[in-house]
This record gives C-alpha cells, structure tokens and sequence, in this order.
C-alpha cells in the first residue's frame, strides 16, 4: 500500500509564519486490477463511498449516444440479487444518500452513510458491477425519464442548447462533439441491447476505481475491498481508450445562434486546449492561471478590468479552463455585452485586450493573489472528504494518478508570467476557435 | 446472506459554547483546532422584506454593493486585499434575513476582520460600482423574465400573497432599480444590518476570547435596529390552475398549498409526512409515481417553506407539454390519497430512520457546521436540540400524520401555476 502523507505547508506575507494541515491519502490496487484511494478525514464519523468507471459518453458507440448516460440511470434498477430501489431504499434508511453522475470520461456513483455502514454500501455497489438486470419496462421508463431530463436541462435552456452547438462545432471529430445526455433522435432509438452491451464491456473492477473518504482506515477498505470488489472477475478485453482525434484546424468557426427565450445577449468564444496529462501537467497549470488572471476575481480580471471597469463595455465577463480531461479539453471566455454594445463590437473590444495581453504581458501582482488563493485552497479544500473524493474521482478517470493529483498544487506555484505567456500566444489564434453570438431573433414585422 | 454486525450509535457531539460579547451580541462557538482556519456566519433578520414599495429592491441592490468598496478602498482595492490574503466574503439577502459567510486563514484574522468590518459597517457605494452593478441587476431582472421556472415561482407567489412583499421579486422591476439613489442605498443598509437582530456562529481554529475580540471589533459600528420587522402577511389559497404560455417543449409545474409554522406543535408530524410524499432522494411517493412507475418526469418534490411571516406547502416538477396533464392528475390523486389515508406504518418506519440516520451527517465540515449552528438560533432554537431532535421524529405516530395531512392537503383546488405550451389543460 502506497501511502502519502500529504504536507501543505506555506508563508504568508513574508513573515515566518507557517502552518501545516495534512490528509493522509492511501492508494493501492486489488488483484483484479481495480484501483482504489482512501482519503482520511476523522473529525466526523462519517464515509463517502464511490466507485467511478474509466468509462463516459465519449467512449460509446458512434450512433449510440446517451447509452452511459442511461446506463448510469438503470444501475439504480435490479440486480439478480437485489430489487429494484433496494438499495437506495437502504442508504435511505441508514440516512445516508445516495446518487451517481456521467461526464465525458467517466461514470461515478457514491453513497455517504455513518462509517459503520461502509460494508454494506460496498456489498450492494460491487453486487451491481457485475449483476445488473435490465428489463425491458425498466428500459422504456427510463428512456422516458432521460428524455423528461434532457427537456429540463438542455431544451428549456437556450444556453444549454447553444453549449450542445458550440461543442459539436468545436469538436469536428473527437466524441467530446456529442452531448453527454445524447441527441434526442438518438435516444428514441436506443435498444435495451445497446445498454446492455455497454455495461457488459465496460463495468469491470479493471476499469473502476474505488474512493473511499472519511473517517475510515486504510488497512479495513483494503479488507472490505477485497472481499466485495476483490472476487469480481476483470474484463480481459478492455483495450486502451482511443479515440477519434481532431484535424488541425485551420479556419476559424462561427455560430449564431437565436433563440426567443433568450433575454441578453452574450458572445462565447471557445479554443482546443491541451489537458492535464500525468507526469506533463505544465501547460494545463498555465493554462489554469491564464483562466484566471482572465476571469476571476471580478474587476481585477483583465477582462473584468478592461471591459466591465474601464471600458463600460460589459456587465459580465469570465473565462473557463478545466484540465481534468482525457482528451484535449477547451478554453472559454464569455462576455456579456452591456445594453447599448453590440456583439460586433464587444467582439472586437474582446479581441482587443486578448491582443493587449500578448503585448503587454501580465500583471504580476494580480497573479501572485491568484497562486497565492490556490495555496490557501489547499487548506480550505480539506474541509470536505466528499470534495476530495470528488477531485480524485476526476482525474484518475482522465489519465492522471494519484501522484500527478499530489503534484498539481506545486506545478501551479511554478509557474510564472513567461509561462503564461507562452501558453497564450499558443492558444489565442483566430484561426483556431469557434466564436457564438447568443441572441434573439430580431422581430419580424406581420 | 449478509449480516451486519456492531453498529454504533452516532452523535452529533459537538462541543458549543454560547458566548456574549461585552456589547451583549450572543452567539456560538465551536473551536476546530484540526484545519488553520476560520468559518464564520452572520444571519441579520429582516432581509428584502424590510424594503419599502417604492424602492423594492433597495435591500438586495445594497448587499450587492457590500463587497465593491468600503472604508478607504474603493472597490478594486478592496477585492484586492480580499484576495491577497485569500478570505473568502459572501453576502448574501434573502426574503427574511441578510447573510454574510466568511472564511479566512487562521494568521490572517486581524487583516480580515478589518476588510469585513469596513464592509459591513462602512460600504462607499462609489458611483462607478454603483452605476456597473446597476446594469447587473437589471440584466438579471430581464433574463428572470424569459426564465420559465422563474416565471412560474413569481405568477405563485403573486396570486398567494396579495399586496405584502413576498408577493413581489426581491430584485425590485427596472423602474425601482433605476430610481435607487446613494440616499436609498445608504438607508436600506442601515435598516438592514443591525447588533440587536444578528444570529452568529463560528467554527475553526479560533478560542473563546479570541472569538469574543473579533465580534466586538467586527459589531462595534454595527447599529441597532430603527425600523420595525413586518407583520404577517396576508395570503390566498386553493385559487384553481393558471396557465402561462410559453414556448419550450417542457412545461414547468409549481404548486402551493397553506404550510404550517415551526413552532406549530404538529410541525413534526407534516415533516414527516412531507418526507414520505415529496420529500428529498428517489423513494417518495410523488417520485415514484411520476419518474420512477411512469417516466413522466426527471425531478418532483414538495417542501414545507418557512418564511419569518407565511408558511406555504411549496412543489414542483417538468414534464413535456403532452405529458404533464397526467402527471398533474397524479398529483392531485396523491395529494388527495395522502390527506384521506395518511401513510403506512412501513412508510413512516422508514421515514423515521431515514430522518434520524440523516440528522448527525449533516454536521460535516467548519463551514456546514457553521451555517447550520447560526440557522438554529435565527429559528430560535436552543443548542439543546440538537440532541432532542430526533427524539421527536421517533415519537410521531402515523395517526399524528394522518390528522396534519387531512388539514393540509383536503383541497382539490390547490394553487397551481403551468408555464408552458400543455396539452389538455
């Protein structure tokens, strides 16, 4: 058993004041191959139970999407040991809850019940890796269930409609195109088979990882787990995850996109970035520093401080950057223009200060606030057993291991303006993004 | 076959001190000496519902400007500070109360205590924060009305409570918001934080006197309060249906029926019986019925709302235009079914653990904690209860839940709000 004893230790304002906080993270593997981590928190008696596969929407078939998604839904169905909602109904009973999610890259499910009740969530969760059921009723309910999903979360919502097109733009190739919840003609075709297959293929304790955080030892999950996780046979045809890849691009893309529902209009503008890769974990941490001397913290943004503050040109601006990603993942700045601005010329006003930025460089000050915020995160972070779970969860499903999770703070802090720099010279390229205007229709006159 | 063995019973145990600072501000303290840091709540009673008519919106309008300068920062230099020395400030105003949640480093308190002083007690309301925040709200009220969930909680509460502020948007419309002077803001923030209507918790790495000394400095400009709480709102039930058209291929549910008060003696037993109709997670009847037998819809729940001075029995629920006539006949069967014959005693069994199971998980966390711990005296509850709550869940009998859902839920004509383009309505 590996185990981290992981030391947060940092100055503030020059003076030598110091203090420490620690989690104690364990990791290991079972004979099967499935990888487990245990993060220990002791202040509560209390355990967040998780098992995530190495498997999400961007791994299923071409024609097929929605097929994790659903898969995800139908887990919480019967097993050949277990009824249907049994076991929701149990962590109902201990108190405790209980829910699972599919991005991209994985699907998880977790349980947060008392630490007494560790062994019976892990007899019921490593009972549905392998013994799920699928009836047809349950199948045809459920698809309904999804597509009643897919109508709240993405056709009620014209920004949620437009993320599905500025995906499906930026990503010509790659799955990464295709909505997680699935195109809604796909979903009216799936099969019960379709799903079945998918979870025969994929849920093995070979391609899962276990989390397990809270007030719990090391030495008991590595028990527990090999007595319920440990019996599980692994998939031996599980091949590496490799997908379509996309071709350079080579012209810049443009949406716009109108929808009547929509009450202010904003302008997206995305890129391809690399993702955090493990023991490569360099231009991801500079892109994440880039996102935010852009985006964050309001006004002292570059963004925030040229548009909303000086310019007047913006009531809102942001930038996204997330890392955790098998696959290159995006880059995204977002304005939104004030009233009298028009689309055009925020868009230039946007170009504008990106330009500025690679002339002028950066403002030192603002970033060391920003390393200096990541530092302090690092004690806050330790707050929640349920949160570091979570972050683990995420990026040892896209790629990375525990020791590239331990290094990314470090890697954050060595960093500096040249590096940002760099990294933005390479990343803001016109020819290279995908540029949304979100409006409404103008009126057309009866 | 699985046995389980050797389960402990569990505790919230959690070490509070009720301390007074020298000004006779009371509040409570864990101290968390495990993490170097400090989590800090403040719940001032009153919130948007002290706005006056004319200027709705004021209130909400003043707690957005809290963080955007104070003292001798103007608002860049004051997120600045803020975030050089990593604090964390969140101000936040409700229909009854303002928040502010702070968290800081242990080594940086004083510098923080003073930063959120100054932004409690001597906001700028700078014309330039002003003026670009003004813009923001504004945008915000436009985009609530193309927002379909939003339209449908505010059509809700309009037709519930007649001419008291619940029934209007806590944001104000444009027309109050443009007219807001510095006058305005600087009155709402008066009437709005003051030392007499404060519930406040902290929990970290803090000691008892250290935390008195933070309180002082932090409340020493804090006003006491000018202006009286308002009464009691009058309020309309069972109006029928009201469709709003709206085009999107879902339509959105919300519904209202009377609630009942916390401190009514059979609070309890609609809790509970709230729990097993529409409460939280995939087992409540409502649940069943329209997601997981029918697939008519993602998500239904119901909530027994609490506000300082109405109680409404709150649901909602999507589902496509086509579907959502059946899915509101099988709410209304569930309902009616519910006030006639109450709950199985296997029902409230499990109701009854999951409650109890689910109270000590709750105290996970300096900042849950925290939240918690100032929520419990803002409802006026002693420290006391936490360790007597779940003696009242174990002592509710299905007879009790079957005489409060008689009382709340015998009317067929309930208060429902469609926005949508549904089918057979």
């Amino acid at each position: 058993m590996l185990k981290f004893s992981f030391f947060t230790t940092f100055f503030l304002l020059s003076f030598l004041l110091y203090s420490e906080a620690r989690s104690e993270i364990s990791s290991f593997f079972l004979n099967n191959g499935m990888e487990v981590v245990v993060i220990e928190d002791h202040r509560a008696p209390i355990v967040t139970h998780m098992v995530w596969y190495k498997t999400g929407a961007a791994d299923e078939n071409m024609g097929k999407s929605g097929v994790a998604h659903l898969l995800e839904h139908l887990l919480f169905k019967e097993t050949k040991n277990v009824k249907t909602g049994e076991f929701s109904k149990k962590v109902e009973s201990l108190g405790g809850s209980d829910n699972a999610f599919t991005s991209q890259d994985y699907t998880g499910y977790y349980q947060r019940v008392s630490s007494d009740y560790l062994e019976l969530v892990m007899y019921y969760e490593a009972d549905r890796m392998k013994n799920l059921v699928i009836s047809e009723k349950d199948f045809k309910t459920e698809l309904d269930v999804v597509i009643e999903e897919r109508n709240q979360r993405t056709d009620s919502n014209p920004s949620a409609l437009f993320n599905e097109q500025n995906m499906a733009s930026l990503y010509l190739n790659h799955p990464y195109g295709i909505p997680i919840v699935g195109w809604r003609h796909e979903l009216d075709n799936l099969t019960r088979k379709d799903v079945i297959n998918f979870y025969n293929h994929y849920y093995a304790p070979n391609n899962a990882i276990l989390i397990v955080a809270g007030d719990v030892e090391p030495e008991k999950v590595k028990l527990l787990a090999e007595k319920f996780y440990g019996k599980i046979e692994r998939n031996n045809n599980l091949t590496d995850r490799i997908r379509p890849t996309e071709p350079p691009q080579i012209v810049q893309r443009r949406l716009i996109f109108e929808d009547e529902r929509v009450a202010q209009s904003y302008l997206v503008r995305t890129y391809i970035a690399e993702e955090r890769d493990t023991g490569k974990q360099r231009a991801a941490a500079a892109f994440t520093l880039l996102a935010d001397l852009l985006g964050s913290g309001g006004i002292q943004s570059t963004l925030g401080k040229e548009l909303q503050l000086y310019g007047k040109k913006a009531i809102y601006t942001n930038a996204y950057y997330n890392g955790r990603s098998f696959d290159d993942t995006h880059f995204s700045l977002i304005v939104v223009p004030s009233d009298e601005v028009s689309l055009k010329e925020i868009e230039i006003e946007l170009d504008r200060v990106i330009n500025d930025l690679l002339l002028n460089g950066i403002d030192e000050k603002h970033l060391n606030r920003i390393k200096f915020q990541y530092k302090a995160q690092q004690i806050y972070a330790l707050d929640s057993a349920f949160s570091q779970a979570r972050r683990f969860g995420a990026a040892l499903t896209s790629g990375l291991k525990v020791e590239d999770v331990l290094a990314w703070p470090s890697e954050l802090q060595e960093i500096d303006s040249v590096d940002i720099l760099k990294a933005a010279k390479l990343l803001f390229k016109k020819e290279k993004s995908v540029t949304g205007w979100i409006r409404r229709p103008a009126k057309v006159e009866n | 076959m699985l046995v389980f063995f050797g389960v402990k019973p569990m505790y919230a145990d959690l070490d509070i001190k009720e301390l007074t600072t020298k000004n006779g501000v009371k509040f409570w303290l864990v101290e968390e000496r495990s993490l170097p840091f400090i989590s800090l709540e403040m719940r001032f009673r009153g919130g948007t519902s002290m706005d006056d008519y004319e200027s709705r919106g004021a209130i909400n309008f003043m707690t957005s400007l809290l963080e955007e300068g104070s003292g001798s920062l103007n608002a860049m230099s004051f997120s600045q500070e803020r975030d050089r020395i990593a604090a964390s400030f969140e101000f936040d105003v409700g229909r009854d109360d303002l928040s502010v949640s702070a968290k800081f480093l242990s080594e940086t308190r004083p510098k923080a205590t003073e930063l959120l002083r100054n932004a409690l007690t001597k906001p700028r309301f700078d014309m330039e924060a002003t003026e670009r925040v003004r813009k923001q709200i504004i945008s915000v009220i436009e985009s609530d009305k193309k927002n379909p969930r939003k339209i449908a909680q505010s059509e809700l509460l309009k037709l519930t409570f007649l001419d008291h502020l619940y029934s209007s948007s806590e944001l104000g419309d444009k027309k109050t918001i443009n007219g807001l002077k510095r006058d305005d803001l600087i009155r709402a923030h008066k009437i709005s934080l003051n030392s007499d209507r404060v519930s406040i918790a902290i929990v970290g790495d803090i000691g008892e006197q250290e935390a008195i000394q933070m309180l002082e400095e932090l409340l020493r400009d804090v006003p006491k309060s000018t202006k009286a709480l308002p009464g009691r709102a009058a309020s309309k039930f069972n109006l029928g249906m009201k469709v709003i058209d709206y085009p999107s291929p879902q339509s959105v549910v919300f519904f209202t029926l009377q609630g009942i008060k916390r401190t009514d003696r059979n609070f309890f037993d609609a809790f509970v019986m709230n729990h097993i109709l529409g409460g939280a997670g995939f087992n409540s009847r409502l649940m069943k019925e329209i997601r997981e037998k029918r697939g008519l819809t993602y998500s239904v729940s119901t909530s027994l709302t609490q506000y300082d001075n109405a109680e409404l029995y709150l649901g909602m629920f999507q589902s496509s235009n086509e579907k959502v006539s059946i899915a509101i006949d099988i709410l209304k069967k569930e309902l009616l079914n519910m006030a006639e014959n109450g709950v199985s005693d296997e029902e409230l069994l499990g109701a009854r653990k999951f409650l109890i199971g689910a109270y000590p998980l709750r105290f996970d966390g300096n900042v849950r904690i925290a939240k918690i711990l100032a929520s419990m005296q803002f409802m006026g509850l002693s420290k006391d209860y936490i360790k007597s709550r779940n003696e009242k869940i174990r002592a509710i009998k299905s007879s009790d839940i079957a005489l409060v859902a008689k009382k709340l839920l015998s009317f067929e004509d309930f208060t429902i709000v469609v926005v949508g383009k549904p089918e057979g309505l």
